[in-house]
């Protein structure tokens, strides 16, 4: 099977984010982190919409989505169950938090492609 | 004097506590509150879980409110309390192939006397009218989820105390048709 893996680090394309993982436990009922982890990563960033100003009558609002493209050993995920519980994985990106929404799975191709939403809201 | 007034956050987990005693077993049942910020991880179709949503309704007392002036041993200072009932809905989203039994479970057991007493310790009294358990599955990702859904009413008894100052002296002014002022002052 054609690997990626090489266009996904391609100098012409490559870019740095943090992907930021957490996990926990419920106490109380009440979803509470336990472990943070900070995993900077090197791969593409690009814009899926543009930057969206949404004028609600409490305030104004930004809402956006980007495309995340990492190799195959710096996985990305969604909320998961069982024993490595966790909510979704958040990149930082140029200053900005997304919290991802989506993950196509295509680690047999040598890469992982995620859409993250803009979560900072203002 | 002490307010009586739980927060979100006390409701939250008094009603937690009372959950898990009403459904028991072991191990402790799973049950979660509703509307986590940042989101919390989901279930399967296997799983057991009761979720918790809390919210205020209106109903036939929540518009009254008391007021009553309270002498506190001071010359300056009264406690103005304010006495109300708000009627809290609670909702359980029970998911799970024993969703209706836990249900039926919290449906007899809020009436026993642990119950009672744990919520009357906290100004908490059911309103004993409510609908029987509703068991409504709904699919998700060609899968049919067993969901079992129970709402109770519950008042809850809210006392706010302030400090306020007694009138000490009223500024009174006469003005003649000569545009003669005299001022008094009348004191307590």
């Amino acid at each position: 099977m054609i690997s990626l893996e090489e266009i996904i680090l391609d100098p012409d394309f490559v870019t740095k984010f943090l992907i930021i993982r957490t996990k926990g436990e419920f106490v109380k009922g009440r979803w509470t982190e336990t472990e943070k982890e900070e995993i900077p990563v090197y791969g593409i960033a690009t814009p899926v919409s543009s930057r969206d100003l949404n004028q609600l009558p409490e305030g104004d609002r930004i809402s956006g989505l980007m495309n995340f493209y990492t190799i195959k050993k710096e996985p990305l995920y969604l909320t998961r169950t069982g024993v490595d519980e966790g909510i979704s994985d958040q990149i930082l990106y140029d200053n900005i938090y997304y919290k991802l929404k989506s993950v196509e799975p295509w680690e047999p191709f040598g890469y992982w492609h995620a859409i993250g939403e803009r979560i900072k809201g203002a | 004097m002490a307010d009586k007034f739980n927060s979100l956050k006390e409701l939250e987990e008094l009603f937690y506590d009372l959950t898990v005693s009403l459904i028991g077993g072991s191990p402790e049942p799973e049950v979660r509150q509703s509307w986590p910020t940042q989101g919390q991880p989901g279930f399967t179709v296997e799983d057991n879980v009761a979720f918790l949503k809390i919210y205020d309704i209106p109903s036939a007392i929540t518009e009254q409110q008391e007021t009553k002036f309270e002498y506190m041993e001071s010359p300056e200072y009264y406690n103005e309390k304010i006495s109300y009932t708000r009627t809290l809905n609670i909702s359980w989203i029970i998911y799970g192939p024993s969703s209706w039994e836990w249900a039926t479970k919290i449906r007899y057991g809020i009436y026993y006397q642990e119950a009672h007493d744990l919520l009357a310790r906290n100004n908490i009294y059911i309103v004993p009218s409510f609908d029987p358990p509703r068991r409504i599955p709904e699919i998700w990702a060609g899968l049919w989820y067993e969901r079992c859904d129970l709402e109770i009413s519950f008042n809850e008894l809210i006392q706010i105390n302030r400090e306020s100052h007694y009138v000490e002296k009223v500024p009174v002014v006469v003005v003649d048709e000569n545009n003669i002022r005299t001022e008094i002052i009348i004191n307590k």
